[in-house]
């Protein structure tokens, strides 16, 4: 275990630019966007020099903006104290907060988090991506700078590293971006937190909020496992390609999953959807996007009496579990097992 | 008896329709260092990628009792190899290879290395791409000497190297690691320098094993002997393996031809495996 685990730091080592700074910078650049425009935008604390500039004549905010409204225009406002306020075209003043009743709130606490949960995602996207063509190298490069020939001087067998590149590429550089995710949604989240205080609605609750985003992070997390176990047969073939590609793996490795349904296509598709050729074909592609454990998400029949947004996690959790009881999952398994006894072998066969 | 670490029958290495090892037999016991010499793409890396199980093979091939193909992993607790000076991970600092060493081999000794080290002028927060190569051999000794190995096998370990740094990795090589249980293989290019050393030698040519020797052997076999011209034709008549006129003189070298036959020519002398690498290429 300790040599698993030890092999796993190295590969870590190894792409920390691609599995550990990217999805970091991308994180920061994506608070920092969203700190710019909290600070600056129309959601701004106060902070406009502008506002600063009109203190001393008492004239209030100069963040003015007419609105059509259901009556007629309806000017918007906002105090030094950040404060928004509506008036309508009757001349009569409220309050953002007395505008919003307290089953919008109830709503504005569970969309919040699956709005700001969007917004946070874009690391573990990224890192969807990147572990692709991390994976397509991790065998290749090896034997391109000849560091196989060192690695292979260590009482280590082909399998263990074969393994160790796949749960530290795949396992251990998506739970990171995974985390780092999260961190970004807390940190966005509670800045949309702070920016609905300081407008002036009251009865949003942090507690509430990140409840429910605690209920996004479950699902992402579960999501996340089971997309993993959907894509292993994909990460298993490109490990073997990667071990066996004289040059440019990625390639090798990805253009037989779309070049080949494509020529079919091209060459014997004559429209039918259920052409169980083409399907096939396109399955490792299909598993890729996740196609097989997001169908009959559409279908999720949430009970709500109250007709409140909700956050369904035991409906979709029971519905991505689902998909666990599917033999195309556990054929998957299977397959992804064989090509990366298939890469250890290349491995153990050649040196370079 | 002397314990016998690799044994090989029959072994062989083709790529494609190319031969690149002929069906070859070797035995080599511990307390040996062996030069494995031949000409570029003659087969010598083919032959230790084969006792490395780095490659695969035909034939039966065993180090330290293990099948290398198959059981690489625990053969390498007993094998060490550099393979040459290129071979460490360039984007790696020192001390992180030396960590994953410690936690991949259980018979390297980190302090030993860091040790090692410390007497060079290598820092262990340094990447190795910013070692130049003679540093880059010090931190690959460091860790191949700091290794309870019984075999140490070596691949033009010292290419590109200075005689100065050529000369103390194996100078460390003698001092730090060799003792009659153990056994070191090398090939380079730079006979002259690795033959006071050698105790035994292997010569490849074209993919097949033209000379397996200790030193003794090969200087009681082969004898060099500056010959005259009016005595030429007498001493091709001893059938010389090679001979090569230069400055007047005529060198003929022999093979089993004793050494009181050719002092009717001149004072024999003992043939230097560069001499007699190119006498049997002819």
């Amino acid at each position: 275990m300790n040599k698993f685990l030890t092999l796993i730091r190295r590969d870590m080592a190894d792409n920390r630019g691609a599995l550990v700074i990217t999805p970091m910078v991308i994180a920061a650049i994506l608070l920092a966007v969203t700190l710019f425009a909290t600070l600056t935008g129309n959601a701004r604390f106060g902070f406009d020099p502008e506002d600063y500039a009109n203190a001393p004549q008492n004239r209030g905010a100069q963040g003015q903006v007419v609105i059509d409204a259901e009556n007629g225009p309806a000017t918007v406002k906002r105090g030094l104290d950040g404060k928004i306020t509506i008036t309508s075209a009757d001349g009569r003043t409220k309050t953002l907060d007395q505008t919003i009743d307290p089953k919008t709130k109830a709503g504005i606490e569970t969309v919040l988090p699956l709005g700001t949960a969007v917004a946070s995602v874009l690391p573990l996207v990224i890192a969807l991506i990147t572990i692709l063509f991390v994976l397509a190298g991790s065998l290749h490069d090896e034997r391109k700078d000849r560091t196989i020939l060192f690695w292979k001087s260590m009482p280590v067998s082909d399998l263990q590293t074969t393994s160790a590149k796949l749960v530290s590429i795949v396992g251990v550089g998506l739970f990171f971006a995974f985390a780092v995710t999260i961190v970004l949604h807390i940190a966005i989240t509670g800045l949309a937190v702070a920016t609905i205080g300081n407008v002036g609605i009251t009865g949003i609750s942090a507690a509430t909020v990140f409840a429910n985003a605690s209920k996004v992070w479950t699902v992402l997390a579960v999501g996340l496992l089971i997309y993993v176990g959907w894509a292993l047969p994909v990460y298993g073939w490109v490990s073997m390609v990667s071990a066996w590609a004289p040059k440019m793996p990625f390639v090798a490795a990805f253009a037989p999953l779309f070049v080949v349904p494509l020529v079919y296509m091209a060459i014997a598709y004559r429209g039918d959807d259920n052409d169980a050729i083409l399907n096939a074909l396109w399955e490792p592609a299909g598993r890729l996007i996740g196609e097989p454990m997001t169908q009959g998400m559409s279908n999720i029949n949430v009970p709500n009496s109250e007709n409140l947004p909700s956050i369904p996690v035991a409906e979709i959790l029971e519905q991505l579990s689902s998909s666990l009881s599917e033999p195309g999952f556990w054929i998957g398994i299977g397959v992804a097992g064989a090509f990366i006894l298939a890469a250890s072998e290349i491995r153990r066969r050649r040196a370079l | 008896m002397t314990e016998v670490l690799i044994s090989a029958k029959g072994l062989a290495k083709n790529y494609g329709k190319k031969q690149a090892l002929k069906p070859t037999n070797l035995e080599i016991p511990a307390g040996r260092i062996v030069g494995v010499i031949g000409a570029n793409g003659a087969g010598k890396s083919t032959l230790l990628n084969c006792l490395l199980g780095l490659s695969d093979y035909e034939g039966d091939l065993q180090v330290m009792g293990m099948n290398p193909l198959m059981q690489r992993a625990a053969l390498m607790e007993q094998v060490c190899f550099i393979a040459d000076v290129a071979t460490l991970p360039r984007w790696a600092k020192v001390a992180d290879i030396l960590d994953w060493v410690a936690g991949l081999h259980p018979k390297f000794d980190q302090a030993k290395a860091v040790a090692r080290l410390k007497t060079t002028t290598v820092q262990l927060d340094s990447k190795v791409k910013s070692l130049s190569k003679g540093m880059i051999v010090q931190v690959h000794l460091a860790i191949a000497l700091a290794i309870d190995a019984r075999i140490l096998v070596l691949d033009e370990p010292t290419l590109g190297l200075d005689i100065v740094n050529r000369r103390g990795f194996y100078d460390a090589i003698l001092s730090d690691f060799f003792d009659e249980t153990r056994t070191v293989i090398i090939t380079t290019h730079q006979v002259d320098e690795v033959e006071p050393i050698l105790s035994h030698a292997i010569f490849i040519r074209d993919g097949a094993v033209t000379l397996d020797a200790s030193m003794d052997v090969v200087a009681e076999r082969f004898l060099a002997v500056d010959v005259l011209d009016n005595q030429k034709a007498e001493a091709e008549a001893l059938r010389p393996l090679y001979s090569r006129s230069l400055l007047g003189r005529t060198t003929f070298v022999f093979d089993g031809v004793a050494a009181d036959h050719l002092k009717a020519f001149g004072e024999p002398r003992r043939v230097g495996l560069a001499d007699l690498f190119v006498a049997l290429a002819q």
